[in-house]
């Protein structure tokens, strides 16, 4: 017997990324082992491993190759992906650096590693066509989240939080394992493709197992992505997580849950995606409704960022729900968007924070004064993720409900613009606390110059995408017609 | 050779790099070393490479035909798009030559000039933005950016008037520049619209092709050539909105030479050359006719001023009515013939100005005299040898603006006074454009060699001035010598070495094309036409340049005629020109006044009249009756419905926040519930 | 709650619902018989819920009845002895309420990985001659991997049961790195 036969040098080249992102974690480990505490080495290493990961991503792309016997298809749809995450990576390293520092935590070699290990799941999910290799990236990406979130072990809140987001995401990670067994019960494989053949030959075993399977599927990524009515433990995990965490935490696992969402309905149950369209409809329309109304009345950043997330999720939701080339394209753009505006914020929020104070929107006042810069800058990152015209948001927003509303979706569109007008509100609070109260700022800011530079990147992109989408726009069409 | 996608590239450049320049002057500039003046410099360097690098290739082709345009989407999403783009053909590349050349001329002669101003990283900033801006104009393929550079332009010259907004009247001239200039973008805005309505394009290129096809014809089109020729008429400084220009030389001396001479003004021409192929025959008229009156009323009010930059601002004001004519009578080619030569004469010309003014500024400083106009030409003189570059340099601008053979000068203002002749030839009742042109020739000559006399030779007025006139250093003298082997003919001519005839290069590679309105002759016709009156026109233009020339020398060298004498026998006359035919007064008294009075009136109406008798008599009647209604609406209404959903969704929120109560058991509760519904409705 | 969101679903989304099921069966016939008539599936739906109620209810029983049977067959006579929770050996003292060390369970996670680790190597001893090359380096990766993970355990003292070497921050925020600027009167 050869074990050869199983797979070729071709699929090993395929993961390529995941395996350096492995070799990468292990050695960030292996150094802080070592007692190379020095913070910036590690970091370095670490980017190096995210940079050579990246580099090869964009080598395996081009045609769609399929891995292993079916388990992983790579094609730009997941490159796209692959590329997303690494980009939240690699800001949220540089992120954390003056944050970790500020927490007494930095020397701690395991957090690069974590947020690796966290990486390689989130690709695994957006490049299976299967559900165990889902569930396998899942478990590694959840696995690192529940230590991450409670990575600050002297921090009650913290703690509190990783344990709630260990027990809850165990409990969502049960209902998408008995998901993924009943659909093979129905279906007799896991593989995508052979689910689609079951279904189109109508050798499908029982109806029910396939209807319970879907359906139990689809509330274990709604806990992942936070769809109302399984969003309660978001607001009190973000809030409790260490802020930069927090903001990895509503963005790669919210873009590969998405991902991989689109990949399930669109390719294992393309043919009966119209059957949820009703859920997905409902699931949509309530999840931006009570997250914006959620966030409304929160007087903590976090909280009102983590409400906010999930009124997102609401507006991504109608993506899958439409579910042609256009929307899944305007779902990527919005991923990206999104994602980087939050990172963006997130980082100001952690440089803002402090021991009594920092969290809350009053502490924000008269910040405007004493740092204009970055005043601006979160004001940009507001203004986006509330959708105004001159920022990326708008586009994002914009192609968004168009997908929606060429399908003949105008009620739940009509739903959208209202939520959307609700959230300027609270995007605009803070806004409006940074610059237009009297009151001195009593904030000390504490950041690192690359942090800040990257955050005025940020701050530009967002501004130029707005103006000039063209670019972004193709690129995320190229990615959405590969899987449409 | 330069191609396809590295024009693209090269335009690209040339576009932006002043624009970053102007970002980080703006942003950084003060925290850079020398503030930051070697960004703005190096960057219009750089672009200046690049442009002459496009026309050494310009040359290299010798194609008459070259044409290049590229399109980029700006906004693409599906159904709604937005194309920019550049569109270069030979004038671009031309165009694009003088504006970088000034423009780094400018850059290099204010290192000097502007050393320890206040707002000196701004100044730099600025310019960078007017650059890119002006770049922008000539790069445009389509009405819109056009437009916005247009105004772009318009903004930066506003910025650069006012520089030092300290002085009220530097501060007034800006607005007043950007504010005529405003009266003139809305017939421009107006023409654009008509021509979009018509034809549903703003590409040039569909625009021509669209005229031609009669998608637009007769009054409207007539009606859109005059829009569009507004435009021109307020950035080029023709007669009525002239007005703006010599009041624009309160800005620093180089912007006056890069803006209100050279670049910036000859963007109405360039316009007007532009769009002439949509120009229908009446337009035209009015074109020529504008540019004509203009070129002749400019040079006499230039006669009396005393300033030396209002001499100077009146003789552009002149020139470019020049322009303005030879575009009106179809001959194109010349009116871009002499914005080039015009553009560096002029700037030439300015840049000198500016050395003199400089250093009169400096002597009158060193003596603490405050009082003194450093501008006045009446406390000039004999400068000659205190200042021999800045003298020579002049001398040879002054004589190629005045049409003297072997300069630039003379070449362009014989194809201009040419097609005006020739166009009064085939059209007897348009004598008075050739006599307007002809007239004004003569006066241009007599009053720059006005100017020369009184500046360089003579007796020194204020003798103790006089003692502490330096020339200027290297900084400044070096693009005025520059400029001024610029003003010799040969640049024009080459390959061909005949310092009578304009055939040369630039006639060869620009070649006009037809007019697409219906009913102008053809490019062919015209040139027919000029080519008989070439000679006549020569002979006429050397006479009266000779004439304004020799008046000069007697009546300001050898004072065989007094000045002084000729003003009090035409008193009026003298009166009327010294005060620029009191237009400032006129719209002052005319226009500004009554509109005053008339705002004042119907305010008088609005606030005293009608507001406190209808209004408040109206008012305390439906204070009664909202009175009562108001019970009604804030009780009733307001409370449950408006207040009640903004209340509502708060309190919805404050219920929702009830559940969040942090407990495990609850989440898993209600994602059970959630799980039970979703199942059900789906069995449903 | 349930009708309520019936209703929602089917005012606004359901004409879609047709439509696209429509659409769908112009293609495909065979499709056709199978999803669009709904009602169909919904019966067929009900039966198998049927089935699903059966066992629950068999489960239900199956563990209640011999509970029940056993409290009314048989005698029921306590004495603190046969009360105790080990009857004998040990006496059981306090509450079973207790927080435990969280060491053992450290100890408890590094000994499953290695237990299951040994799950995995078993199988592939046994078959390791026919594996060839291959296999032997695969393993010896998974190894490597967990390794590492060990000797990271070790050094960062974990194995001891008294730690000496600890070295996590303080959790809370460290000293911030800028003083706060005086405030500059105007």
């Amino acid at each position: 017997m050869d074990i050869s036969q199983f797979f070729t040098s071709a699929d090993l080249f395929g993961i390529a990324p995941e395996i350096i992102l492995t070799v990468t974690a292990l050695s960030v480990l292996t150094l802080e082992m070592l007692h190379v505490s020095r913070p910036g080495i590690i970091l370095m290493v670490a980017a190096l491993g995210l940079f050579l990961a990246g580099a090869l991503a964009i080598n395996t792309s081009g045609d769609e190759q399929i891995l292993f016997g079916g388990m992983l298809v790579l094609n730009r749809f997941s490159v796209f992906f692959d590329f997303l995450y690494i980009t939240i990576g690699l800001l949220t390293l540089i992120f954390s650096q003056g944050y970790l520092e500020k927490r007494g935590s930095a020397s701690r070699g395991e957090y690069p590693a974590l947020i690796l290990f966290a990486i390689i799941g989130m690709m695994l999910m957006t490049r299976a066509n299967d559900l165990v290799i889902v569930f396998l990236g899942l478990e590694l990406l959840s696995l690192s989240l529940y230590i991450l979130v409670g990575f600050l072990r002297h921090d009650q809140l913290s703690n509190e939080s990783g344990l709630k987001y260990l027990l809850l995401g165990a409990f969502a990670t049960g209902f998408f394992l008995f998901g993924a067994a009943l659909t093979y019960g129905a279906a007799g494989t896991t593989n995508y493709n052979g689910i689609v053949t079951a279904i189109t030959n109508n050798t499908i075993l029982s109806d029910t197992y396939l209807f319970l399977g879907i359906g139990l599927l689809l509330i274990g990524f709604a806990f992942k992505v936070a769809l109302v009515p399984f969003h309660m433990w978001s607001p009190d995990v973000y809030q409790g997580a260490p802020t930069t965490v927090t903001g990895f935490l509503c963005t790669a696992p919210k873009a590969a849950g998405f991902g991989a969402l689109i990949i399930l309905f669109n390719r294992a149950f393309v043919d009966i995606h119209y059957q949820w369209q009703d859920i997905f409809w409902i699931l949509s329309a309530m999840t931006m409704t009570i997250g914006n109304i959620s966030a409304l009345i929160q007087h903590n950043v976090k909280r009102m960022l983590a409400f906010s997330s999930v009124s997102h999720a609401g507006f991504l939701i109608m993506g899958i729900l439409v579910l042609n080339e256009t929307s899944i394209s305007a779902v990527l753009f919005y991923l990206v968007v999104y994602s980087v505006v939050n990172l963006g914020a997130f980082a100001i929020v952690s440089a803002a924070e402090q021991e009594e104070r920092g969290l809350n929107l009053k502490d924000y006042r008269g910040l405007a004064a004493q740092h204009p810069w970055l005043s601006a800058a979160m004001t940009i990152f507001m203004l986006s993720l509330a959708g105004f015209p001159p920022t990326a948001g708008f586009v994002a927003k914009f192609g968004l409900f168009s997908a929606a509303v060429s399908q003949g979706y105008i009620g739940l569109v009509i739903i959208a613009v209202l939520n959307t007008l609700i959230s300027i509100y609270y995007y605009l609070r803070l806004v409006v606390n940074m610059y237009m109260q009297k009151e001195e700022s009593t904030l000390i800011l504490s950041y690192k110059m690359l942090a800040i530079v990257f955050v005025g990147l940020i701050a530009i992109m967002m501004i130029i995408l707005g103006i000039t989408p063209g670019y972004l726009l193709e690129i995320v069409t190229e990615a959405a017609s590969t899987v449409a | 050779m330069i191609t396809g996608n590295i024009i693209t590239d090269f335009c690209l450049l040339i576009l932006f790099l002043p624009l970053l320049a102007f970002a980080i002057n703006i942003f950084f500039g003060k925290r850079l070393p020398r503030q930051g003046d070697w960004v703005s410099v190096g960057s219009v360097l750089i672009t200046l490479i690049l442009s002459l690098s496009l026309l050494m290739n310009m040359f290299m082709n010798w194609d008459a035909n070259f044409s290049y345009e590229a399109q980029f989407s700006w906004i693409d999403l599906g159904a709604f798009k937005v194309e920019l783009g550049f569109w270069v053909d030979n004038i671009t590349i031309v165009m694009l030559a003088v504006v970088a050349l000034i423009s780094s001329m400018t850059h290099i002669f204010s290192l000097e000039y502007m050393k320890g101003d206040i707002r000196y990283s701004r100044y730099y900033a600025y310019l960078g933005l007017f650059t890119f801006s002006m770049n922008g104009i000539v790069l445009a393929n389509n009405l819109v950016s056009l437009y916005i550079f247009w105004e772009l332009v318009g903004v930066s010259s506003y910025l650069l008037i006012a520089h030092w907004f300290e002085k009220h009247s530097a501060a007034d001239a800006g607005k007043k520049a950007f504010l005529t200039n405003r009266v003139g973008d809305i017939g421009f805005f107006i023409g654009i619209m008509l021509i979009f309505t018509a034809i549903g394009s703003f590409n040039f290129q569909d625009v021509f092709a669209g005229v031609s096809q009669g998608m637009i014809s007769g009054t409207l089109l007539t009606l859109a050539g005059v829009g569009l020729f507004m435009g021109a008429v307020g950035k080029s400084s023709q007669f009525p909105l002239h007005i703006w220009l010599p009041d624009a030389m309160e800005g620093p001396t180089p912007v006056s030479a890069l803006m209100h001479a050279a670049t910036m003004v000859a963007a109405g021409v360039y316009l007007t050359v532009r769009l002439f192929p949509l120009f229908s025959p009446e337009a035209l008229t009015i074109i020529a006719y504008v540019g004509g009156f203009t070129a002749l009323f400019a040079a006499t009010i230039a006669i009396t001023q005393n300033d030396i930059k209002k001499v100077l601002a009146y003789s552009t004001v002149s020139q470019l009515g020049y322009m303005i004519l030879a575009v009106g009578v179809g001959n194109y080619v010349a009116a871009l013939f002499h914005l080039l030569t015009h553009a560096m004469f002029k700037a030439c010309l300015f840049y000198g100005s500016g050395s003199v003014i400089h250093a009169m500024h400096h002597s009158l400083h060193e003596l603490h005299d405050h009082d003194t106009d450093p501008q006045d030409m009446r406390n000039m003189g004999g400068f000659k040898t205190k200042m021999p570059i800045t003298h020579w340099t002049m001398v040879i601008s002054t004589l190629a603006i005045s049409g003297v053979p072997l300069f630039s000068g003379f070449l362009s203002k014989d194809a201009i006074l040419a097609g005006s002749l020739a166009f009064a030839q085939h059209h007897p009742q348009h004598f008075l454009l050739p006599v307007f042109g002809f007239g004004a020739a003569a006066i241009t000559a007599f009053y720059m060699f006005r100017l020369i006399f009184m500046t360089f030779h003579g007796e020194p007025k204020l003798p103790k001035v006089f003692e502490g006139i330096h020339e200027s250093p290297k900084v400044m003298t070096f693009p005025l010598m520059l400029l001024a082997g610029l003003s010799f003919f040969i640049f024009y001519t080459l390959p061909y070495f005949n310092p009578i005839s304009d055939h040369g290069w630039f006639t060869e590679l620009i070649k006009a094309g037809d007019s697409v309105a219906p009913g102008n002759p053809t490019a062919h016709e015209i040139y027919d036409g000029v080519h008989h009156a070439h000679y006549p026109a020569m002979a006429l233009s050397l006479l009266v340049a000779g004439l304004g020339i020799g008046l000069s020398y007697l009546m300001y060298m050898k004072h065989k005629f007094s000045a002084e004498n000729w003003a009090r026998k035409m008193g009026f006359l003298y009166k009327l020109s010294l005060n620029k035919y009191f237009f400032d007064e006129n719209y002052n008294r005319f226009l500004y006044q009554p509109l005053l009075k008339l705002s004042r009136a119907v305010a008088y109406l609005d606030w005293d009249l009608y507001d406190k008798y209808f209004i408040n008599g109206f008012g305390r009647v439906t204070n009664l009756l909202s009175k009562i209604t108001g019970r009604i609406d804030y009780d009733g209404l307001d409370q449950i419905l408006v207040d009640g959903v903004g209340r509502s969704v708060r309190r919805l929120g404050k219920q929702l926040k009830q559940v969040q109560t942090g407990r495990l058991q609850n989440y898993m509760l209600f994602a059970l519930v959630g799980l039970i519904i979703i199942l059900v409705i789906q069995t449903i | 709650m349930g009708i309520a969101f019936g209703l929602i679903s089917g005012s606004f989304p359901s004409e879609k619902y047709v439509r696209n099921s429509i659409s769908l069966s112009c293609g495909n016939l065979k499709y056709y018989s199978k999803f669009a008539d709904s009602k169909r599936v919904k019966k067929s739906m009900y039966r198998d819920f049927g089935t699903i109620f059966i066992f629950i209810f068999l489960g239900i029983v199956l563990v209640y009845v011999p509970l029940l049977i056993q409290k009314l067959v048989a005698p029921s006579n306590p004495n603190p002895d046969k009360l105790a929770t080990y009857e004998c050996g040990e006496e059981s003292e306090g509450s079973a309420w207790v927080q435990f060390n969280i060491r053992f369970y450290v100890v408890a996670l590094i000994f499953l990985i290695f237990d299951v680790e040994v799950v995995f190597l078993f199988p592939w001893a046994v078959v390791f001659n026919e594996l060839g090359m291959l296999a032997f380096v695969e393993m010896a990766i998974f190894l490597i991997i967990l390794l590492i993970g060990l000797a990271y355990v070790w050094k960062k003292s974990d194995l001891d049961w008294v730690k000496y070497n600890v070295k996590y921050g303080r959790g809370r925020y460290a000293s911030l790195i800028e003083k706060p600027k005086p405030v500059q009167e105007s």
